[in-house]
Parts: C-alpha cells; sequence; structure tokens
C-alpha cells in the first residue's frame, strides 16, 4: 500500500543543516543541530516538546535566522532572510496555522502575489485553468472557485501544499499536519505525501505521533533539548527504540504499576441514552478504576463523554453517582456531586489562557459557591496541588497561556483535584503534550484512582489506554461492542474489535 | 475518601487579593498610572496654583463623579467580553424618570427598576439571541433616548430633594461627588477581586465555553454585568439629576463613548477577562486630568474630543502588544 518502494538515500543529499545553532534570549533552543533530506524521501523529524522541532523549522523556512552553522541546498550555501526567500528556494511549509485567506477562492489563493507572468497579467481564466491543472495533479477534487473558507480543515491543507507544488517547491515541510485531520483526511494526506515524494521532492516531517510517523515515514532524526540525538532508517528501528531517543528512558517505565484493588461501584450508566448518542449505553466505574475508551476516531467517544458529563441531556436510561440519581441533573449540578470533565481541546474547553494558574484551578470549585461570597484564601491548596502534579511554573500566579501543553493539562487536571472530584471524564488526556509530561500526567491519574476515585479515559493512541487503564471498552459506531481486561488487550485486539468488520485487515 | 481537606478560610484583605492575584490582572493599569502620574506632576509644575487649589479639585471630583461610576459599570461588561453603549441613554433615562411629576419614594425606585430592566434586555441580547454586543447595545441605546424625550421632551423638572442633598455641596469639608466616587470604586473593587462572582466573571470573559464547561452559569454573569452597568449608569443620572436640580433627557448623551474610553485607558481589553477597576480608576482620572488641564491653559474645549481620540487608539494599540507579549 505505500505505493513505489522509497529512493534509496544514495548520494549527496538535497538538503543539507550542519552545526545549526539558535538562542533566544538566554534560551538556547537549537544546539549544534544536523540533519539531512534526501530526494524522495519522507523524513520524521521527532521530540518532545521544546526539544526545538519547531525551531529547526523556522529555520529552514526562513522564520527565524540561524546564530551559527550552514543550510545547504543542492550544495550551495543559502540565508534566508524572511519567509519568502525560503519559498523562493523553493522550500515550502505547511505550518499549523494556514496562509490562506478564508474570503478568497481556491484559485485567487493560489495565485495571491503571482498574478502576473513575465510578459502580463493572468487572466481569470487562466489562473482557473492553472489552478485545475495544480489541483488535477495532486488529484485533489477542489473547485478552483469555491471560497477557501467554506473548505474543511484537511482541504485547506491540501490547498496549501498546492500552492507549495504551483512554485516548484522542492522541500515540502509539514508541522504536525494531522493535528486537526478527520482519520479519512489524514488517510488522503498520506497519499499526497507519497506522490510528493515519489516525484523527488524532500519531505520534512513533524509529528508527535509514532503511528503516523511509522507508517508514512523512510528515515526519522530525534532531537533532544535542542541536540541532534540519532538520524535512523524506520525500517530498521522500532517504536519502543524512537520514544527511547527522544525521552531517553524505555517506554514501560512510562505507566505506573496496576494496583488491582477495586472498590464498590461508583459510577453506573444503565442503557444511558441522549441525542448525539442514541444507542443505550451501560457502563460501570468501580473506586480504583481506570477505565478505557478504544476505538477508530469519532465513533461515539466525544458524545458519550458529554453525556456522562452532562453537556447533553439524557433522553432514556439512569445515571448513577455512589447512591444518587444525576441523569436528570445538569452539567453544573453533576460536577457539584464530584464529577470533572477534562476537556479534548484544552484550549477551546478547558482554560482561560490570560488568567493565571491559580484562577484557573479554582474555577470549578468557586463556581458551586454562591455569588457574593467571597473568594476564599486558598493560595496553600494551590500550591499543593501544584506541587502534587509538579506543574513547572515560576508560581501560581502564572499566566496559563506561557505554560507548555504538558502543563497546561496539569492545570486542568489540577481544578478537579482542587474541586475533591470523585469520577474524572477524561478526553484525550495527554494530547499535545511530550512525552516527559504524558508520563507525569499518566502517574498522577493512577494515584488519582488509587485515592479511590475512578476514571473514564478516551484515546486515540492504543497502547497509552492499555498501559494506563484497568479495563478496556471497545466502542464503535455509538455503541460498547467489546470490554477486555487492559493486563490481556492487545492492540491487535483493539482494532479488530473496533473495526466494522472483523474481516478487515487491522493494518 | 472524597473531598478536600477543610481549610479555614484566611481573614484579611490582602489575603483575599493576594489569591486573586489581582495585580496579576492589572498589570496594564501600571502604565495608566505612571502616565496618571506624570500628568499630576506636568499640572503641578506648570499651574501650580489652580490646579491644586480647593476651588479646582473639588470641582473636578464634582465633575467626574457620573464618569467615574459608568466607567466602573462598563468595567464588568468588557471584562465579560460584552459592550455597553447604551449606558448615555440609561442615565438619561433616569433623569427624565427622576423629574417625573412622582412622589420620591415611587420614582427613584422606577428609574433603577427601568434601568436593570435595560441592562437585562442587554444581557439576553447578547448572550441569548446571540445580538453583537455593539448592535444590541446600540438599538437599545435608541430606544431608551426614545423613552426619555418621550417623558422629558425639555430640559426641567424637579428633582428629589434627597438627591440634590446627597449631590451637591460638601460634607465633611470634603465635595459629595468625592464620596460616590470612593463608594462606587469600593464596590467594584469588591465584587470584581473580592467575590467569587469577580472570577467568575473574568473566567467568563476569557472563554465563556470553557466557563460554562467548569461549572460557571457562563450566560447568567455576562447578563448580571450588563444589569451592573445599566444600574451604575442609573446611579450617574441620579447623581447629574440632583447637582443640576432638576432633568435633562440628553444629559448622559457624552458619556456612552467616554466610559468605554475610562476602562480602556484603565488597561480593559475590549476582548474580556482583562484589566479591572483599578485600572478604571486610573483611566477616568487621565480624562478628567486632560479635560482639566486643558481648561487650565485655555485651550478650546473642542480640542478634549480630538485629544480623547488620540487617547483611545493609543491605549488600545499600547495594551494590545502589552497582552500579546510583545
Amino acid at each position: 500500500m505505500n505505493g513505489a518502494a522509497p529512493a534509496q538515500r544514495q548520494g549527496a543529499p538535497l538538503l543539507e543543516v550542519r552545526g545549526l545553532s539558535k538562542s533566544f534570549g538566554a534560551v538556547c533552543a537549537l544546539q549544534d543541530m544536523q540533519l539531512a533530506g534526501h530526494e524522495g524521501r519522507i523524513h520524521a523529524v521527532m521530540g518532545e516538546n521544546g526539544a526545538g522541532k519547531s525551531t529547526l523549522m523556522k529555520l529552514l523556512s526562513g522564520v527565524h535566522r540561524p546564530d551559527t552553522g550552514t543550510i545547504r541546498l543542492r550544495g550551495r550555501d543559502v540565508a534566508f532572510d524572511q519567509p519568502r526567500d525560503a519559498q523562493k528556494a523553493g522550500i515550502s511549509t505547511v505550518f499549523q496555522e494556514f496562509s490562506l485567506l478564508a474570503n478568497l477562492s481556491v484559485a485567487e489563493n493560489l495565485f495571491l502575489g503571482r498574478e502576473r507572468d513575465r510578459t502580463h497579467r493572468l487572466s481569470r481564466a487562466e489562473i482557473r485553468r492553472h489552478t485545475a491543472r495544480a489541483l488535477a495533479a495532486l488529484d485533489l477534487q477542489i473547485d478552483p472557485d469555491i471560497r477557501v473558507g467554506a473548505l474543511s480543515v484537511g482541504e485547506q491543507q491540501m490547498v496549501e501544499i498546492a500552492k507549495g507544488v504551483l512554485a516548484d517547491a522542492s522541500v515540502f515541510i509539514f508541522d504536525e499536519p494531522t493535528a486537526a485531520l478527520a482519520s479519512h483526511e489524514v488517510e488522503i494526506l498520506f497519499a499526497l505525501i507519497r506522490r510528493l515524494a515519489s516525484q523527488g521532492k524532500v519531505i520534512f516531517y513533524i509529528s508527535h505521533r509514532l503511528s503516523e510517523v511509522f507508517t508514512l515515514c523512510d528515515d526519522i532524526t530525534i532531537l533532544k533539548d535542542g541536540r541532534f540525538v540519532t538520524c535512523v532508517d524506520t525500517a530498521t528501528t522500532t517504536v519502543d527504540a524512537v520514544i527511547q531517543g527522544m525521552v531517553g528512558r524505555p517506554i514501560e517505565e512510562l505507566f505506573e504499576p496496576r494496583t488491582g484493588l477495586f472498590g464498590p461501584v461508583l459510577l453506573r450508566a444503565d442503557v444511558l441514552a441522549g441525542d448525539a448518542s442514541p444507542h443505550p449505553v451501560s457502563l460501570e466505574l468501580r473506586e480504583g478504576e481506570i477505565v478505557g475508551i478504544a476505538g477508530l476516531e469519532g465513533q461515539g467517544q466525544q458524545a458519550l463523554m458529554r453525556l456522562l458529563a452532562g453537556f447533553q441531556p439524557a433522553l432514556a436510561g439512569s445515571l448513577t453517582l455512589g447512591a444518587d440519581r444525576i441523569e436528570a441533573a445538569s452539567a453544573r449540578a453533576r460536577m457539584a456531586k464530584g464529577i470533572g470533565f477534562v476537556p479534548e481541546s484544552r484550549k477551546d474547553d478547558g482554560l482561560f489562557l490570560s488568567l493565571d494558574i491559580s484562577a484557573n484551578m479554582a474555577s470549578a470549585e468557586l463556581a458551586r459557591r454562591p455569588l457574593l461570597s467571597w473568594v476564599p484564601h486558598m493560595g496553600a491548596q494551590i500550591d499543593a496541588v501544584m506541587h502534587q502534579l509538579g506543574v513547572k511554573a515560576p508560581d501560581a500566579w502564572t499566566r496559563v497561556i506561557d505554560l507548555s501543553g504538558g502543563n497546561q493539562q496539569k492545570v486542568v487536571l489540577g481544578r478537579w483535584l482542587h474541586a475533591g472530584a470523585s469520577v474524572l471524564l477524561c478526553e484525550e488526556p495527554t494530547r499535545g503534550v511530550d512525552v516527559g509530561a504524558k508520563r507525569e500526567i499518566y502517574r498522577q491519574l493512577r494515584s488519582f484512582a488509587a485515592q479511590g476515585r475512578s476514571i473514564l479515559v478516551t484515546s486515540r493512541e492504543l497502547p497509552e489506554l492499555i498501559g494506563l487503564c484497568d479495563r478496556l471498552l471497545v466502542i464503535r459506531s455509538g455503541r460498547i461492542v467489546a470490554e477486555m481486561a487492559a493486563e490481556i488487550a492487545t492492540e491487535d485486539a483493539l482494532l479488530r474489535a473496533a473495526l466494522p468488520s472483523f474481516e478487515s485487515d487491522a493494518a | 475518601m472524597k473531598g478536600k481537606p477543610e481549610v479555614p478560610p484566611r481573614r484579611g484583605l490582602i489575603a483575599r487579593f493576594r489569591v486573586d492575584a489581582f495585580w496579576f490582572r492589572q498589570r496594564g493599569a501600571a502604565l495608566s498610572f505612571a502616565t496618571l502620574t506624570l500628568m499630576v506632576a506636568l499640572l503641578g509644575v506648570t499651574v501650580p496654583g489652580t490646579f491644586f487649589s480647593a476651588v479646582n479639585l473639588s470641582n473636578l471630583a464634582a465633575q467626574l463623579a457620573p464618569l467615574f461610576l459608568v466607567s466602573l459599570g462598563q468595567t464588568f461588561v468588557l471584562l465579560g467580553a460584552g459592550f455597553d453603549l447604551s449606558v448615555g441613554a440609561v442615565i438619561s433615562l433616569s433623569s427624565a424618570i427622576l423629574t417625573l411629576d412622582m412622589a420620591d419614594p415611587v420614582k427613584i425606585p422606577i428609574a433603577f427598576a427601568a434601568a436593570a430592566a435595560v441592562g437585562l434586555v442587554n444581557g439576553w441580547g447578547c448572550v441569548h439571541l446571540r445580538v453583537h454586543p455593539i448592535i444590541m447595545t446600540l438599538a437599545t441605546s435608541s430606544i431608551v433616548q426614545g423613552f426619555a424625550l418621550l417623558l422629558l421632551p425639555t430640559p426641567g423638572g424637579v428633582a428629589p430633594q434627597v438627591l440634590v442633598q446627597m449631590a451637591s455641596g460638601t460634607f465633611l469639608g470634603l465635595p459629595v461627588g468625592l464620596y460616590w466616587i470612593i463608594a462606587a470604586t469600593a464596590a467594584a473593587i469588591w465584587l470584581v477581586h473580592g467575590t467569587t462572582f469577580g472570577v467568575q466573571l473574568y473566567a467568563t470573559g476569557q472563554n465563556p465555553q470553557a466557563a460554562w464547561m467548569t461549572g460557571i452559569k457562563a450566560p447568567r454573569i455576562r447578563v448580571m454585568a450588563y444589569v451592573i452597568s445599566s444600574l451604575m449608569a442609573a446611579l450617574a443620572g441620579a447623581y447629574l439629576t440632583g447637582r443640576l436640580a432638576s432633568g435633562d433627557p440628553n444629559v448622559g448623551s457624552a458619556l456612552g463613548l467616554d466610559s468605554v474610553l475610562g476602562a480602556v485607558l484603565g488597561g480593559t481589553l475590549l476582548s474580556g477577562g482583562v484589566g479591572g477597576p483599578i485600572g478604571t480608576v486610573a483611566g477616568v482620572l487621565i480624562i478628567g486630568l486632560m479635560n482639566n488641564g486643558l481648561n487650565l491653559a485655555n485651550v478650546s474645549p473642542y480640542y478634549q474630543f480630538v485629544v480623547k481620540g488620540v487617547l483611545l487608539v493609543t491605549a488600545v494599540s499600547l495594551f494590545r502588544r502589552k497582552e500579546a507579549g510583545l
């Protein structure tokens, strides 16, 4: 399914980076970095958050200028003063935030700043024709006249790539391109990237997701703390080895040992159904237990979590927390009774970015108090929670926007610790979090459960679910179709249960 | 097993304010206070005799009291990521109602109830009908101004005696306006920095969706901000009516935009959840001193409009940069 076999790593690299260093003030973001991109090969750049991946790519795309070191393109040293220089040299970057203008059509976006040929101004018809040809060359079925704002995120990304193709770029840089994509869009993107590679382009692919890197990429360069660790051929390495390179420790140590000690049932859903999740769902969470929900993307995980949290009203069935029936209670009332909710999208649904850590952590607890009551003194409690979670910040008055993704996630967890939640509904607990912080979050979730509380987790990453949870439920089209103990669960077994038909090949 | 250990709440203002990290949310205010100090120094050096005279200072307090009230009210709305253009009209309406031919104990409550109703409509429209705050309050502003003119077509009427007494002269040797200012500021600071309502207001203004998902009644908080703003406007109307001893259906028209200016000059951002009443105090004083200084320097009062516009743009761009960390 990989199409043509990848080009061999032979001859001089098209793009070569040597001894590259970059400091921002006193912070050394990148030190003595090396990187080599060969024609026709897809090269992954991996590392924890803050390892220097983004800095490296920004140096390559002309956003920043290196302090020392060289970038060689086709054997010649190049220096970029601004992104435009890098684009002219043939380096096209698809950043997480696209540079497209939502109000213009696809064709207009592609030819923005290029409306002139050498001799004349291109007519609308010509622009349309060129656009249609460029899109066809990439096998994209996108109408050149459609407004970019009307396209899905995935399609916009395709247009962004088409822009690079039109500019005749020879190096393509992708910075976490799948972060906002649905799974079928990821497939299309991968096909497109492979097509670019088969045309002899150099591809750099930045991602956190190991599974993607192993399906797509030919080489992996690993960074740690701004330094080059190693460059390996994907075919000759393993997931564990890559993780060890990024973290500096083996993967088994990521997860805490299970306790196996469970109390009585804490949360019980009995044929519970809501608007967005019409199929009745029954499940039980016992004290001390972490239960994971596995499944392909978009199989109703989010609807189920939000039904349990009370953001969607329950239409049928019952929900019991301890001894209380809570299916009729509002989300707010359920939170007051001890349900905590950690949303998948921290920034949109979880955090108050310009507010400090203490306000963010206290918000859930304060929401229960009468509006005109004094804000209690809780500095000591906030400090204790921060210390317990290992939030890396100077103090509780640090703004959340200044924290890394992992620390932000700890603040959301800390909110429910502070509020004394007994059941935690946790969507994608380690999304956009680096491996070091992941380990910390796993440890916190386990110790939360060990205090006689329960956790329900959804995650896209099966190894995470298997390592973190005690018991796994598999969800498919909004129905829970399988249940297994995490100790004996395998990715293969989970995938088989998650796929619509058992005959499907799990790969 | 569950729940956190109960820690007895500590008493004392400082402890609470630290917890609330209120300086933190008021970082912009430092710049405003620095500007203010500079202006005082400038006026002190150029026109020391006139500026620091008792007459000038008590005039200043009397003139600024209404702006203080509405700007503090506006601060609540801005913190909740709203915008209230209707405060000017609400001032005028309350002035019109307060000078109706009715018994004082009847018309005073009516004036405040009417203002609260306007705030409710504003909040309901912005939050539940999802009308943009500027459009919503522009609309209510027009409606309210219309009612004010219907009730009181031309300036006149008789102000309640109690308001005349409360809004004119001095009390314990200080101009009464100063007491209005201090009371309103203290109440605003208490609400924003002392109560859970304040924290929830910041949270809601920052991210209403996250606030709701945390268990905060975000829609209600936003509506309450509009009601507070309208009530503060009604108070300003009461003060002005008392001071003039009669009603004026256009008395508030200039104060609508000035209220935004006062809050913004104090570092409150229009994007919500950043700033606060302490900055607004500085912001209003900057406007007051600017007007006062230009008057004392015998500059045409029309220049005040020019300067105010320039200040507004300067402040918004400065504070935006500060917030973005540039």
